[in-house]
């Protein structure tokens, strides 16, 4: 028995077609890795356009109405007692009990500012922001704002939030002012306006699914 | 620029894409899916009272008594302007000082409407502790003048008054009666 190695003669043709079938694999990964990093993006775009976004601006309820082919779209409406842009309070209107004076606004004198926050009409929840505008105010340094009728927490914000469970009532917000008297010379500011400006700020909000 | 991007590392690639998800995400995104917002202005103001607390001096030649001359200082709560009429917007205690001029030798003494009056004459009169209440009102004073020796002489005075803001009998009555209903 001879013992040797065999050799099987394979057609030159053949072997040339083999290294082009490795080629064309090596060339079909290349496409396949792309088209997985193309895919990848697409699917993080559309993670962001369909998952993500609604949740974050999911702010408006629309309800269509396949038939008719109409949609309502919830109402808003945003009310400072009556007024949705201006309000205006002349401040000697609001002077509580006092020694000093009950027409006019002088030191010693004190009164509330009462306004309502209207959400009646408004089909969202609703934040509030009530702050004062200090560069349009222009008050006595010794006539102080306070949110408590014993003059004891300074005023110097409200704000809240309003869910369609209790946004059918109207919020009455009080600001209560004192001019205090003091030994202080106060003569300066007699015939002086006096203003207080307060900036109303309302916004929908997006409550968690 | 296709080829830039055909060389570009992966990593590189991956970055930029997730740049561009952001601008998407925080700025383009916001713009259309804008929400509800409202804003209103809230104005509280006014006029600050005034205090008037005004002197008027009355004198007239023929303000003789007794060979003393005399002149009215008047302390009112209100002022006459034009048709309009001001009145104060707070009640105040006040005093009266009455005294000369530089070079001036006078002494002076005074009554006022009920008959209160001063002990003697002085150079410098002063009335203290009087009151006006935020109701229209006034308070008059007769001012006598005097002077040492015979010799007719030209007294210049001045009157001054200092007022400080007090409490309002109207606006403790109505706080009272507040409280009590």
């Amino acid at each position: 028995m001879r013992k040797g190695t065999t050799y099987v003669e394979i057609p030159n043709s053949d072997i040339h077609e083999k290294i082009k079938n490795k080629k064309n694999i090596r060339v079909n990964k290349g496409n396949y890795h792309k088209t997985k990093f193309f895919l990848k993006t697409v699917m993080g775009f559309l993670i962001v356009f369909v998952v993500i976004v609604p949740f974050t601006y999911a702010r408006y309820t629309t309800q269509t109405d396949v038939v008719n082919h109409s949609a309502s779209v919830a109402t808003w409406s945003f009310k400072i007692s009556d007024s949705t842009s201006t309000y205006n309070i002349d401040l000697a209107d609001t002077i509580t009990q006092n020694d000093y004076s009950m027409t006019k606004v002088v030191p010693g004198t004190c009164g509330i500012i009462q306004f309502s926050i209207d959400f009646r009409n408004t089909k969202v929840d609703t934040k509030y922001n009530i702050t004062i505008d200090s560069n349009n105010s222009n008050l006595p340094p010794n006539l102080k704002l306070y949110t408590d009728s014993n003059y004891v927490f300074e005023f110097s914000s409200y704000s809240g939030n309003v869910t369609l469970n209790n946004i059918s009532s109207t919020l009455v917000k009080r600001i209560y002012w004192k001019w205090n008297y003091t030994q202080q010379d106060e003569s300066s500011w007699a015939n002086q306006q006096i203003s207080l400006s307060l900036k109303a700020e309302a916004e929908q909000t997006v409550s968690a699914p | 620029m296709k080829e830039k991007w055909k060389k570009m590392d992966k990593k590189k690639k991956k970055k930029i894409l997730l740049v561009i998800e952001f601008v998407l995400i925080f700025l383009i995104i916001p713009g259309t899916f804008a929400l509800y917002k409202g804003l209103v202005n809230v104005n509280v103001t006014t006029v600050a009272g005034e205090m008037i607390s005004d002197i008027e001096i009355i004198q007239r030649d023929s303000y003789i008594e007794n060979n003393v001359p005399y002149f009215y200082v008047v302390v009112k709560n209100y002022r006459i302007n034009g048709n309009q009429t001001l009145l104060t917007a707070t009640a105040f205690d006040y005093d009266l000082v009455i005294s000369n001029k530089t070079g001036s030798n006078g002494k002076f003494s005074y009554v006022d409407e009920n008959g209160v009056s001063s002990n003697g004459y002085s150079s410098t009169l002063r009335i203290e502790n009087c009151h006006l209440d935020s109701n229209m009102d006034s308070n008059r004073f007769k001012i006598y003048v005097s002077r040492d020796g015979n010799l007719e002489t030209q007294v210049d005075y001045k009157v001054q008054i200092d007022a400080v803001q007090a409490v309002t009998e109207n606006a403790s009555s109505n706080a009272s009666n507040n409280s009590s209903n």
